[in-house]
């Protein structure tokens, strides 16, 4: 799994004159507007939604099914793109908490637990119900790789948009983070029911 | 003879196409040519015998139970055309349990293969080296490749062509060699396997196989003359029937086939 990660890591690093470019744009978006916390997600989703991206690039270049005659097991190989999601959710944290006390400190605008909570929790909708199922489409097909984007992409903005049009405000906070803590359980079951679906979809075709 | 692998009644389903029925050894040591048809089951042989599919029946003995042993080349370069060749010795390093670094340095050197150009501006023929530098650096002993040396110019293929020769140097080492191009297994090729509509036409060892036949070119009145018994099978031209028969039951004038001809025969001719 080593190997793959990585490989996949490598994927990753050399794209990072377009990523650093838009990061540098999201940045000073959200000085210009005054909003910080928007940094926390987009900051950690634009590296995190570059998981999905390496299975579809090894879709598209072969590389799976090839990886099949690896001695890597199966499992492994499928846990491994969950196990880079969750890397680089770590780092992404990171790099965007930071980028959010520097903005606050450059905007003047103290940061806001309530509104960090809040985002927190968004971010993890997203990871959980949105990059989750995005990983385990992208193994579906090549052709399904921009479908699965699609996917992770607005299936958490359908739930975010619930919650905002249903719940009081009083106890927004709470069923955000509820939600939350419910998609990271979305998150570890996709991941362990991942290769027995896989290994199905593989059977299936030729 | 040791095999490496046995093959046992495997048969795969799938909605337009069934490979049937078919059983076979991998004889150790040796090239298997293995031939057939676009469509002919070849690619989902294989697939089942790296265990990327499961068969519907059959087995496979002993089953791959460590990847390390194996080195599988397909069509086309997988490798990211992102990565160097110096990050793939990175990763391949941590991927394989026995990997041998200063093999593969010495056969990039022997290919003059560039190290820190990423893959995407590498030729074809190069990416097929490459392919075969991390098959030959990880102590592989059973090598399969589906139609790896397609699109390749005859110089690079000879260049191949000899690897697989000095791979199997070695009495354990076993090649499994899907290719269209019939005359490179007429060069190197021990055994051939033969498929065709998913069922196994033929096993036999190549020597046998190009000694055994010949293929009668006679009018539609000696054809006629001749015993069933004797027509492995007959092609019907509009002046002239080829007809594949056994060395030794041929009367007319006759060529001694090539492996493409074998395979036209079998797959467009009939039995009488």
């Amino acid at each position: 799994m080593k190997g793959l990660l990585r490989k996949d890591l490598q994927l990753i690093w050399a794209s990072w004159p377009i990523l650093l470019m838009i990061l540098i744009g999201g940045t000073a978006i959200s000085i210009y507007v005054k909003e910080p916390t928007m940094d926390i997600c987009f900051v950690t989703l634009l590296l995190v939604f570059q998981t999905v991206a390496t299975v579809m690039n090894d879709q598209t270049s072969g590389w799976y099914p090839w990886e099949l005659s690896l001695p890597v097991s199966r499992k492994n190989m499928i846990y491994e793109k969950y196990i880079l999601a969750m890397l680089i959710l770590a780092f992404g944290l990171i790099l965007a908490l930071a980028i959010y006390y520097g903005v606050s400190a450059i905007t003047n605008i103290a940061p806001d637990r309530f509104s960090l909570e809040i985002n927190l929790s968004i971010l993890l909708i997203f990871f959980g119900c949105g990059v989750a199922p995005a990983i385990l489409l992208s193994f579906y097909k090549k052709e399904t790789g921009p479908i699965a984007m699609i996917v992770a992409a607005l299936l958490p903005i359908a739930i975010i948009l619930i919650i905002m049009n249903t719940v009081s405000d009083a106890n927004i906070k709470e069923v955000f983070m509820g939600i939350g803590a419910i998609s990271m359980l979305i998150y570890f079951t996709l991941m362990f029911l991942s290769p027995k679906i896989v290994t199905n979809w593989l059977d299936r075709s030729l | 003879m040791t095999s490496a692998l046995q093959v046992h009644h495997l048969t795969k389903k799938y909605p337009t196409f069934t490979l049937q029925d078919l059983s076979f050894d991998l004889p150790q040591g040796t090239i298997i040519g293995l031939i057939g048809e676009n469509g002919a089951g070849k690619s989902t042989l294989i697939r089942c015998l790296l265990q990327m599919s499961k068969p519907d029946q059959g087995e496979i003995e002993p089953p791959i139970k460590d990847f390390n042993q194996l080195s599988y080349i397909p069509d086309s370069c997988v490798f990211p055309e992102i990565l160097t060749i110096e990050q793939l010795e990175q990763d391949f390093a941590s991927i394989y349990k026995h990997w041998e670094s200063a093999k593969f340095w010495d056969m990039v050197k022997r290919f003059k293969l560039p190290h820190k150009q990423k893959l995407k501006t590498f030729s074809k023929g190069m990416k097929v080296k490459l392919a075969f530098c991390v098959a030959f650096s990880h102590h592989a002993k059973l090598l399969i490749l589906d139609e790896a040396t397609s699109g390749l110019d005859p110089l690079i293929r000879d260049e191949i062509l000899d690897l697989l020769l000095e791979f199997i140097q070695k009495e354990d080492h076993t090649v499994l060699f899907s290719t269209h191009i019939t005359s490179d297994l007429e060069k190197v090729a021990d055994y051939i396997l033969y498929i065709h509509e998913g069922k196994k036409m033929f096993m036999d060892t190549k020597d046998d196989l190009m000694e055994k036949y010949v293929i009668m070119h006679c009018t539609q009145d000696e054809y006629q003359k001749l015993p069933s018994s004797k027509i492995v099978r007959v092609i019907k031209q509009p002046y002239q029937m080829d007809v594949l028969v056994e060395k030794k039951e041929a009367e007319y004038t006759f060529d001694t086939p090539t492996l493409e001809d074998l395979m036209r025969m079998y797959s467009k001719g009939e039995k009488r």
